[in-house]
């Protein structure tokens, strides 16, 4: 099973080629993160028109503007950052996860700069559809370095 | 790795588009593949369409590319018929109505809510005028920007119409230049105004003198890398070289093809020229640009023009637009008006041409200041034009807030916006009108109100830049702006300073105004200008001048307009959208 490499911009899976996560998944900057078997998918996952929104599966389904909430995070010294998303800069699949990083600003303290990757939603990988997390809900950015390495 | 975008456009891109576009024209929306909507919609810009953001799907922006900004009465009354007949959605804006057509800060064209089914139609109708949406949107030449008053306006010391014709005519469906690795924006300037605002475009071609062999030869100094999207504003280098007008297309094609060979196709946030300029130095494009794609010996830059730039420039001394009445070298006269924040209905489209063809007009000209030109107007002509009831409303002596005031799309229909912006900036106008007194001397003051920091508003070259936000107020989200302050481009180019950050939406009025009392107040005195009056203060003065504050002034739109479907429906939640809809406006069936 050959996995993409997941490159600095507009990382993608053919549509057409199936994608199985297996055990370990390494990505571009050599970070592991360790999951489940998961069955068979297809995902195609892009940024578009300047990083205004992320598609999956050709679909449109998230956007900038929204507000999002950080939690265990180094974008800004807030415990809680209040994240404008202004521009999605990096996506990728990991497993049945849409990724992000986003580029934006925290209107609290007024840092701006590019999280780390974001859990956007997940494939249903059973009927292909896309699932959003809720962007007001409190998230942790660079989970994926943390699975990769557990305390 | 190439991008994917690159590879969508190496299986498909640039002329062959249209044939699939007729063909999907033919068989409707559903005949896109929906697995190949991104590559297809990502194809759709070269031809000028654009598919609208989220909760509008079916539904495409049609650009049309008007080089200069030039047009005659008859081909905007066809834009105006096109915009009445096909440019409706399901909804009516509360300011515009349920037709209209958008100048842009590009001197283009822009209509919403335009069905895949309505394109062929569409194109038979411009194209028997004339016009085209050929490369107005994607990655290649986009339209040429410039005064579309060349050859007219008294005040210029080369005619580029004719120059400008020639390179439309080269790069407009050229394959050699039709997949590009991002856009490409060109002006070129002839006049004494720099109304062609070179400076924040890739390739800039600037009025100059040079002397060469003995003789005073008139033409061009070439800048290459300007543009100011995503917080990365530049101005274009200046690459020393003087261009003769004869020379203008061999000089573009060399650069356009520098930029095609050696731009950056793996990242696309890295990818427009102004980023290579960065990464080699002006020196090294001027060498490269020598060696690899001219055959003759470029000369070294002349004398430029640019102590006399006046448009945009935030002088005291002269108003920085074409706005009024101004004289023609033949005598006659052109007239230029006020469109607020470049939108115009249909019938006064409509109504605009029909008064330019009765007053034998033959140049209609849009400017990058969203504001529209009448050409021809004779001397005995003028009174009776300038009292056509038209001229209450796109005034050619409007109020100094209504006459300076730009905005780009915004949430209304853009992916990347925001906040809203055309009807917030209408709103901003009318309260500031009638409720800030203007500064003594103050003929045209610049507010560019921009959505996100893709900038389509240019808001860094403005007295007053409005920059698209989110803040908190009372816990709640709301739309908010940052604020800059003293931009502009002339002798001296300035980006704004952003001295006030998130300011909630509703309080922006109350800033500006603010703004303005300080300013009447402490400037030494009539013939210190906005924009001088910034530069003689540091950041933390000018962070002190005013502070924002809720006024009469009410903002419907303070939510999150993002989240809606349309901003201005009845009902809209994004569930209650009608799109998809097939070519008849009725909603398709849901997959879901």
């Amino acid at each position: 099973m050959v996995i993409p490499p997941l490159s600095c911009d507009f990382p993608s899976i053919t549509p057409g080629i199936a994608v199985r996560r297996p055990a370990t998944v390494s990505d571009a900057d050599g970070l592991t993160a360790v999951g489940p078997e998961r069955p068979a998918m297809t995902t195609a996952v892009h940024q578009l028109d300047d990083g205004a929104w992320v598609s999956v599966n050709d679909s449109r389904e998230v956007n900038v503007s929204d507000l999002w909430r950080l939690a265990r995070h180094e974008f800004c010294p807030c415990q809680l950052a209040d994240f404008l998303a202004e521009g999605f800069v990096e996506v990728a699949p990991d497993g049945a996860d849409v990724e992000a990083r986003i580029a934006g600003q925290c209107i609290q303290c007024g840092a701006s700069g590019v999280t780390d990757w974001l859990t956007l939603g997940r494939v249903d990988p059973e009927t292909g559809v896309f699932r959003a997390v809720v962007p007001e809900s409190t998230h942790v950015p660079g989970r994926r370095y943390r699975l990769a390495a557990p305390p | 790795m190439p991008s994917k975008v690159e590879r969508w456009k190496d299986e498909t891109y640039g002329m062959e588009v249209r044939d699939h576009l007729l063909r999907f024209a033919e068989e409707g929306w559903d005949a896109i593949p929906e697995d190949e909507h991104d590559a297809w919609f990502e194809r759709f810009k070269w031809w000028g369409l654009y598919h609208q953001r989220k909760g509008q799907e079916s539904y495409f922006m049609m650009r049309i590319g008007t080089p200069m900004g030039r047009m005659t009465p008859e081909q905007l009354r066809t834009v105006g018929e096109v915009a009445e007949e096909y440019a409706t959605g399901p909804v009516e804006n509360p300011e515009f109505g349920d037709a209209y057509a958008d100048f842009t800060t590009r001197q283009s064209i822009q209509l919403h809510w335009i069905k895949v089914e309505d394109i062929a139609d569409i194109w038979d109708e411009l194209e028997s005028v004339g016009l085209s949406t050929i490369q107005a949107c994607g990655d290649s030449w986009r339209n040429i920007v410039g005064s579309p008053v060349a050859g007219r306006d008294a005040d210029e010391l080369i005619d580029v119409w004719p120059i400008v014709q020639e390179l439309h005519e080269t790069f407009k469906g050229n394959d050699l230049y039709s997949n590009l690795p991002r856009k490409w924006k060109v002006a070129m300037t002839g006049d004494r105004r720099g109304s062609g605002q070179g400076d924040i475009n890739d390739l800039a071609f600037e009025p100059a003198v040079k002397e060469i062999d003995g003789e005073e030869v008139e033409g061009f100094n070439v800048n290459v890398g300007g543009g100011l999207a995503r917080k990365e504003p530049r101005f274009a280098r200046d690459i020393d070289v003087f261009c003769r007008p004869e020379n203008a297309t061999d000089v573009a094609a060399g650069l356009s093809a520098l930029f095609r060979d050696y731009g950056d196709r793996e990242d696309r946030f890295n990818a427009r020229i102004k980023f290579l300029v960065d990464e080699w130095g002006p020196e090294k494009v001027r060498s490269v640009l020598q060696e690899e794609y001219v055959d003759y010996e470029l000369p070294t830059a002349g004398e430029g023009l640019r102590s006399e730039y006046d448009y945009n420039a935030g002088r005291a001394d002269s108003t920085g637009d074409y706005i009024g009445v101004y004289d023609q070298q033949d005598g006659q006269n052109f007239v230029g008006l006020s469109v607020l924040v470049g939108r115009m209905a249909a019938e006064d489209v409509i109504e605009l041409a029909d008064l330019a063809e009765e007053y034998g007009s033959e140049m209609i000209g849009l400017t990058q200041r969203q504001n529209v030109i009448v050409g021809d107007v004779a001397d005995d002509d003028l009174d009776d034009f300038l009292a056509e009831d038209l001229l209450d409303e796109h005034s050619p002596d409007p109020h100094p807030f209504m006459r300076g005031s730009i905005a780009c799309t915004g949430t209304e229909y853009c992916s990347l916006s925001i906040v809203e912006t055309k009807n917030r900036m209408v709103r901003y106008g009318r309260w500031l009108r009638d409720n800030v007194p203007v500064p003594e001397g103050v003929e045209d003051f610049h507010i560019h109100l921009s959505g996100c920091t893709a900038s389509c508003a240019q808001p860094q070259i403005a007295d007053i830049s409005l920059r698209g936000m989110k803040t908190r107020k009372d816990g709640d989200a709301v739309e908010a702006f940052d604020v800059g302050l003293g931009g502009g481009l002339g002798e001296n180019p300035t980006f704004a300073d952003w001295v006030k950050m998130r300011v909630p939406a509703d309080e922006v009025p109350g800033y500006i105004a603010n703004l303005l009392e300080t300013y009447e107040a402490e400037r030494a005195g009539p013939e210190e200008s906005f924009r001088d009056f910034v530069a003689d203060r540091d950041e933390d003065e000018l962070a002190a001048l005013a502070d924002s504050e809720e006024t009469s002034y009410e903002d419907p739109y303070l939510g999150n307009t993002k989240m809606t479907w349309y901003p201005y429906a009845e009902e809209t939640a994004m569930d209650a959208s009608p799109a998809p809809t097939d070519g008849r406006g009725e909603p398709l069936p849901s997959d879901d």
